[in-house]
């Protein structure tokens, strides 16, 4: 037994610490991350209930996945300060945060796949509704029943029983080193003494008998007694000083001012790359310097490979798409007009032909190309349309289709034609060509 | 306490990381073009080196400790111990 446990005999916990603790991720009833465990504890529901609620919401929609990937990231672990979000940030990364976040990417991978059918999202909508208002009203129950309690107590209190004298205690006991019990330390002797108050000071007598630097009061007050036993610190430090954490600032750094110096002048790919190829050199300086300066860990490592992922990725996105978003409308107004090629880098371009009166027997083709965002092409009531739309990654809507129908589907290739509404004279032919990188492609048909 | 033992792996680790961002520059600023699978055989091949370089480093460190510290002549090569070197 040594002083540095904490006595039984100190006050006891004042009556507010019953209130709820903090949501925090459980450890001891976990089955993925802990998170409904954590919130059953919270909410004071079973957590098999969260359990069950959020294996439904992930089937449909990924919901339930993205909330729990989030969760995981963002709340703390029992007995933790620090969440996994911010260990992340922080370059210390673990199985377990990797794990949240590719839960919360596949959350979304599936909701985005999903997105077309609104329905789903309704009803899931509807069971999340459910289980929040009945983990609120759970709550409630809780604090209303303390209440009660509380209010019980003050009444027992407050009777004339209360008058009689409290009934007699063991005094308290005294929990001190004791010589004959201490291990005898290297030089011979039994190490510091402690000093035996009964109600004193805490601590441990020095050479000039002083604690903590005062002459100590017999009979003073119980005062704080030592802090509460944590982790040891290491008297030697065994490995050099992390820099891991100035490289992942410096690497942020780079990134921003690069992107930024490239924004006006580049193209979206190109100003990305600029930034990457900047974060990604400060990383490597890091980790030269640290293989004789300084420490960095896997997190630096892990970043650097998440870095080079992403310079990869943004070498294949497409040269014409700009950082400016431009909304532009060409509106020919006779088939010479029309010409061969249009062209827009980023924004919405519309091409609105429905005034357009198409000879018969004649044929007008042009080629449409958006970078990124929307292009939306309305037809004539009574043209035959020859379509060949390409999306690299995203929608198209031909006429026809409901509005609300999005399904987004890489690499699309779609060569049709459209032939008039019955009822209508056929007139001439437009052979369009229509390119998106991401986006929309809409295809619509003029009412009249 | 910054200065430390040279550590081969991390220098080719960040030599690597350094490699990659010229490679992409270049790609960048129009004087080669770099495609975007290149990433993945510097990468891992230079991650690679760097683990088998650090394995190496650790076998050849803790082997010369060990004849160090086994020769009975000199002063032990850890002061800090026992339990720091078998």
């Amino acid at each position: 037994m040594t002083s540095s446990t904490p006595s039984q005999h100190e006050a006891p916990p004042p009556a507010e610490a019953v209130s709820a603790p903090p949501l925090r991720r459980s450890r001891g009833s976990k089955v993925v991350g802990g998170v409904c465990g954590g919130l059953g504890r919270y909410f004071d529901l079973d957590p098999v209930i969260f359990r069950v609620v959020i294996g439904v919401l992930s089937v449909p929609g990924g919901l339930g996945l993205i909330f729990y990937g989030f969760a995981w990231l963002l709340v703390p672990l029992d007995g933790e300060e620090e969440n996994e979000g911010r260990r992340l940030l922080t370059g210390r990364v673990s199985g377990s945060t990797l794990a949240a976040i590719l839960m919360a990417l596949v959350g979304c991978g599936v909701f985005l796949s999903m997105l077309h059918s609104g329905s789903m999202l309704g009803s899931a909508l509807l069971v999340a509704f459910a289980l929040s208002s009945a983990a609120i009203w759970s709550r409630h129950r809780q604090a209303g029943a303390g209440e009660a309690e509380g209010r019980a107590d003050a009444a027992t209190a407050s009777r004339p029983v209360a008058e009689a004298p409290p009934e007699t205690k063991a005094p308290p006991l005294v929990e001190f080193p004791s010589w004959w019990r201490d291990p005898i330390v290297k030089d011979g002797s039994t190490g510091k003494i402690a000093i035996g108050y009964l109600w004193g000071p805490h601590g441990i007598v020095d050479q000039d008998g002083l604690v903590d630097g005062e002459v100590p009061k017999p009979g003073g007050q119980w005062n704080a007694g030592p802090a509460a036993p944590g982790r040891p610190k290491p008297s030697i430090r065994r490995s050099p000083f992390s820099i891991g954490g100035l490289v992942y600032l410096l690497a942020m750094v780079a990134a921003v001012v690069g992107t930024s110096l490239t924004w006006e002048s580049e193209p979206l790919g190109t100003s990305l790359q600029t930034g990457l190829v900047a974060a990604l050199a400060v990383f490597g300086l890091g980790l030269v310097v640290s293989s004789f300066l300084g420490r960095t860990g896997f997190g630096t490592i892990f970043l650097t490979v998440v870095t080079a992922g992403l310079l990869s990725l943004t070498t294949a996105v497409p040269g014409q798409i700009t950082t400016e978003w431009i909304r532009e409308t060409w509106r020919p107004a006779s088939v010479a007009a029309v010409q061969p090629r249009y062209e827009l880098g980023t924004g919405v371009g519309t091409l609105d032909l429905s005034t357009l009166a198409v000879p018969a027997g004649s044929t007008v083709s042009s080629e449409i190309e958006v970078g990124a965002g929307r292009l939306a092409v309305i037809v004539p009531k009574n043209a035959v349309v020859k379509l060949h739309a390409q999306v690299g990654l995203g929608d198209l809507q031909l006429p026809g289709e409901p509005a609300n129908d999005i399904d987004i589907a890489p690499d699309r290739d779609v060569t049709r034609t459209l032939n008039p509404p019955a009822g209508t004279t056929p007139a001439g032919t437009l052979d369009l060509s229509l390119e998106v990188g991401i986006g929309q492609v809409e295809v619509t048909r003029a009412a009249s | 306490m910054l200065l430390h033992e040279f550590r081969p792996g991390r220098m080719i680790a960040g030599l690597t990381a350094l490699a990659l961002a010229g490679l992409y520059a270049g790609d960048a600023t129009g004087a080669w073009t770099t495609p975007w699978y290149v990433v993945f055989p510097v990468l891992f091949g230079g991650l690679g080196t760097a683990g088998l370089v650090t394995w190496i480093v650790y076998r050849v460190r803790r082997r010369s400790a060990r004849s160090r510290s086994s020769d009975s002549t000199d002063a032990p090569a850890s002061t800090s111990g026992s339990q720091a070197m078998r």
